[in-house]
């Protein structure tokens, strides 16, 4: 890598790349090795597919703080096909993306991105993506052709890895995983409504540095951003520990620090480091804000997070403070996470609810209950229907 | 003899939009957009808690998620019957401000840019400026290798070509990267996260102000500011003189709307960009607004068409996804039967802005290409400026949320307006859940089809006239097409 800006020294240089080693959490010596590693003068190839998604997990990714946007475009990456930002239009523009070169790539085999659900039914007409000149083509079909030749398959963002917002059954679209698209491929899962820009850039990076995807858990996600829950990292773990819980958002006051599990928090059935690496170049986080925890790197994200603002069963304060609740609140959610239903009021949000709704909402509640037992394993289970839309 | 022309996809817009131009005699004789995709929003939320709201519809679009997110809250406030505090009015004032500034920056250095200069022009700049000069050999390195993406290869066309000019906007479109995400950064502040925050809720903000944020917001906001002054409006009115004749292109319907945003009383009545429409093409007529004359029609549209003609109190999102006719997922709402534009032009020309009224009395543009372009830079003027103003508002020992709120089965609606225009959420409640969620955007108003009488949405009508002098490039019509910051994700929802 050329330094961008020619008084930037090579020190400055080595300092970055052990940036980079630290995001990825190597070691010093290694990351002197990325600097040799990245000094290869050919950007690697991208393809950026946008599907029924929404921009924010691009605005996310070129958010990035370090390497940040300026890097990531003239230094690290060839973005060969984003729609948004592509110079050129129509047959043109989705020709280029689609013929292969004459023999090697300068830079290697393309990195593919895609943000965004990929809709089942339709007949793709849901996401249509372009016209090569003879035909329309879909999200799914482009993605398709475009997955043989990668280095690697990037899910960015909640819908494309588990389904997200489009993927609720009433959505119509028949909105999937990308996954289902691309059943017999290796996909690196990098959910989150949006995703933090580090867990994307520092994947890509590993891809390049180190022609491998990182290690993921059993939902696709690289184990290093995704380990832990919110709940085991939140500053606010003393206040859940303590039995120290607001009831109602009237209640926060400036620089609150109480727990928001009342308040709808999925941080304990929530897998993310947001408490540690926080947002927007750290200047706030959701809980941080006042704002609970909507669980949005999780498979469950969103329908079976829904209420977002009411309470997670079966989750209490440990009396005295201990950890003794911790292990067990974490088993009991995740067999459980069908049954994230309003456990009391169902708008508990603003403030205290008043008494004269309070028949309703039980009735409400027993409704829900009864369809959320209906839903437990069936629901992730992939029926393979073309309406199906938790894919 | 008439051509057709096909693009799809048009790039650099948010979202799967594409085109289909009629050519005749040289000219646009006719035009049809299409919004080619949607995710069912409304049906998402049906059936869910209206806690849900506020947050969900964030994601209807990154670039309008505070906008989203206001209209939401405000829907639920308008049902239960709640006044939020001064404090959250202006903490949304702020976010929503920020975010549209940020999207504003977006739209002008990485959409826009594209058809105006030719980035090649950068390695004849022979000036002094160090950074432009690493850039110039950055850039030569990277073409001459055919890696010169994703400004360049440009499609051919009419680019503006001085060296030193080229290599400041240039130079201006990396840094704008930076000026986003600071912007961000100011919504963050305030929402917890950028884009889809979390602390705007029915009844308020849940993110309490402190010391602590009102001092991080200070230096920022100052900073943003100054940047867009110094770089956005700069560069568009550095910009403008090149690009003359762009003011007699582009020119679309002569209704112009704005719902209102920004509001400076408790009570929603007076508001920083205010509610009103003008009709008729005399701009200096602005009239009060009658809500029930808003319809959506889906005769072009790819819905049931028994669910045409509704009201969004009233309306339904029913695909039918390959109805013949229909050639786009974009509904097609009007006002009084009018197609209507909205936007930062149409923002500023209700608001009877003076610097744009100026600027577009001096420079002719009317309500054409150009003047999209100038009335988005200064509104990101005027909303940078505003939001240090509204800072100062902010009482550190006041609440940020209202008192005791009742559940109410109620019908409710929020107005906003976000980076594209007029946003509008309806809501109903029954048994405590949302039974019906509606939502209109500035986009849907911008980009919709034709509506039952055949009458073209304010997009396709801006077509009509548009030189095409290459039927395989037609540079024009992308340039008509982009002024409007066409969002489909916003659009379809």
């Amino acid at each position: 890598m050329r330094a961008l800006v020619s008084n930037v020294s090579r020190r400055d240089f080595l300092k970055y790349c052990g940036t980079i080693a630290a995001v990825i959490g190597l070691s010093r010596r290694e990351g002197a090795a990325i600097a040799q590693a990245a000094e290869s003068t050919v950007k690697p190839p991208l393809f950026w597919i946008e599907a029924q998604a929404c921009g924010g997990c691009q605005r996310s990714f070129f958010n990035s703080e370090n390497p940040d946007a300026a890097r990531l475009l003239l230094e690290l990456l060839g973005v060969k096909y984003l729609n948004s930002l592509s110079p050129r239009s129509g047959v043109d523009a989705i020709t280029a993306v689609l013929q292969p070169p004459e023999g090697e790539r300068p830079g290697g085999k393309p990195i593919l991105i895609v943000e965004g659900s990929l809709p089942l039914g339709g007949g793709g007409r849901f996401c249509i993506v372009g016209n090569d000149g003879n035909a329309d083509i879909s999200a799914s079909s482009l993605v398709r052709r475009l997955s043989g030749d990668a280095r690697a398959i990037i899910a960015a963002g909640s819908c494309a890895a588990y389904g997200g917002i489009p993927a609720s059954k009433e959505g119509g679209t028949g909105a999937a995983r990308l996954s289902r698209i691309l059943p017999d491929k290796q996909i690196v899962n990098i959910p989150g409504c949006p995703p933090h820009p580090d867990w994307l850039v520092a994947t890509i990076m590993h891809v390049l540095l180190f022609g491998s995807i990182p290690e993921r858990d059993r939902d696709g996600r690289p184990k290093m951003f995704y380990r832990h829950t919110v709940h085991d990292l939140c500053e606010r773990r003393a206040a859940f520990d303590e039995g120290r819980l607001i009831d109602s958002f009237s209640d926060l006051v400036p620089g609150d620090d109480r727990c928001l599990l009342n308040m709808g928090c999925k941080g304990p059935i929530t897998h993310s480091d947001c408490p540690q690496r926080r947002w927007n170049g750290g200047v706030s986080w959701c809980i941080g804000a006042g704002g609970p925890c909507h669980g949005c790197t999780e498979p469950d994200f969103y329908e079976r997070m829904s209420p977002l603002l009411s309470r997670v069963p079966g989750i209490a304060p440990a009396a005295g403070g201990t950890r003794s609740g911790v292990d067990t609140v974490g088993k009991i959610v995740v067999g459980g996470t069908a049954a994230v239903i309003a456990g009391h009021a169902v708008f508990s949000a603003a403030t205290r609810f008043v008494e004269s709704r309070r028949k309703e909402s039980e009735s409400l509640t027993d409704d829900i209950k009864g369809r959320g037992k209906g839903k437990s394993k069936a629901a992730k289970e992939d029926s393979g229907k073309p309406d199906d839309s938790n894919g | 003899m008439a051509d057709k022309v096909n693009i799809n996809p048009v790039s650099r817009v948010g979202g799967h939009l594409s085109v289909e131009l009629t050519v005749e005699n040289g000219k646009v004789s006719d035009a049809k957009v299409s919004g080619n995709s949607v995710r069912g929003f409304e049906r998402i939320l049906t059936g869910k808690d209206p806690g849900d709201v506020s947050f969900i519809t964030q994601r209807i679009c990154s670039d309008g998620h505070v906008a989203n997110a206001i209209a939401a809250a405000k829907a639920l406030e308008d049902a239960w019957g709640v006044q939020v505090p001064s404090n959250a009015r202006i903490m949304r004032n702020i976010m929503l401000a920020a975010s549209t500034v940020s999207s504003h920056i977006g739209w002008f250095y990485h959409r826009a840019l594209t058809d105006y200069i030719d980035f090649n022009a950068l390695t004849a700049y022979q000036g002094k400026d160090r950074d432009l000069i690493s850039l110039r050999e950055r850039f030569k390195e990277l073409s001459s290798r055919g890696e010169g993406d994703p400004f360049v290869p440009q499609a051919a066309g009419d680019y503006l070509s001085d060296a030193d000019a080229v290599a400041t906007l240039f130079s201006h479109s990396i840094d704008a990267y930076g000026a986003r995400r600071d912007a961000d950064a100011i919504v963050a502040v305030l929402g917890g996260r950028s884009p889809m925050g979390c602390s705007v809720v029915p009844g308020g903000v849940t993110n309490r102000p402190d010391a602590a944020m009102v001092s991080a917001l200070v230096g920022r906001l100052r900073d943003l500011s100054d940047w867009v002054k110094e770089a956005l409006i700069a560069d568009v009115l550095a910009l403008a003189p090149e690009i003359v004749r762009f003011a007699d292109l582009g020119i679309g319907v002569p209704n112009f709307m704005s719902l209102g945003a920004y509001p400076l009383d408790n009570r929603d009545n007076d508001k920083f960009m205010p509610r009103g429409i003008i009709t008729g093409g005399d701009v200096s007529i602005v009239e009060d607004l009658a809500f029930e004359r808003i319809e959506e029609h889906v005769s072009a549209s790819r819905y049931a068409a028994e669910t045409g003609r509704r009201h969004p109190s009233v309306g339904e999102t029913e695909f039918s996804a390959a109805r013949d006719g229909a050639y786009s997922f974009v509904k097609a709402p009007r006002y009084d039967g009018r197609p209507v534009e909205t936007g930062p032009l149409a923002r500023l020309l209700v608001k009877q802005d003076e610097t744009l009224l100026g600027l577009r009395k001096k420079l002719n543009i009317g309500q054409s290409v150009l003047a999209r372009m100038i009335a988005r830079s200064v509104e990101a003027g005027l909303l940078a400026t505003a939001m240090l103003d509204w800072l100062t508002e902010i009482r550190l020992d006041d609440p940020a949320m209202a008192g005791d709120i009742e559940l109410r089965n109620r019908d409710g609606f929020g107005l906003s307006e976000g980076h594209d225009g007029s946003l509008g959420h309806w809501i109903r409640m029954e048994n405590g859940q949302v039974a019906l969620f509606q939502a209109v955007s500035g986009s849907t108003w911008n980009l919709s089809p034709r509506d039952d009488e055949g009458k073209r949405g304010p997009l396709e009508e801006a077509l009509i006239g548009t030189p095409v002098t290459d039927l395989g490039n037609p540079i024009d019509a992308l340039r008509v097409i982009r002024s409007f910051d066409p969002c489909v994700y916003c659009a379809t929802h």
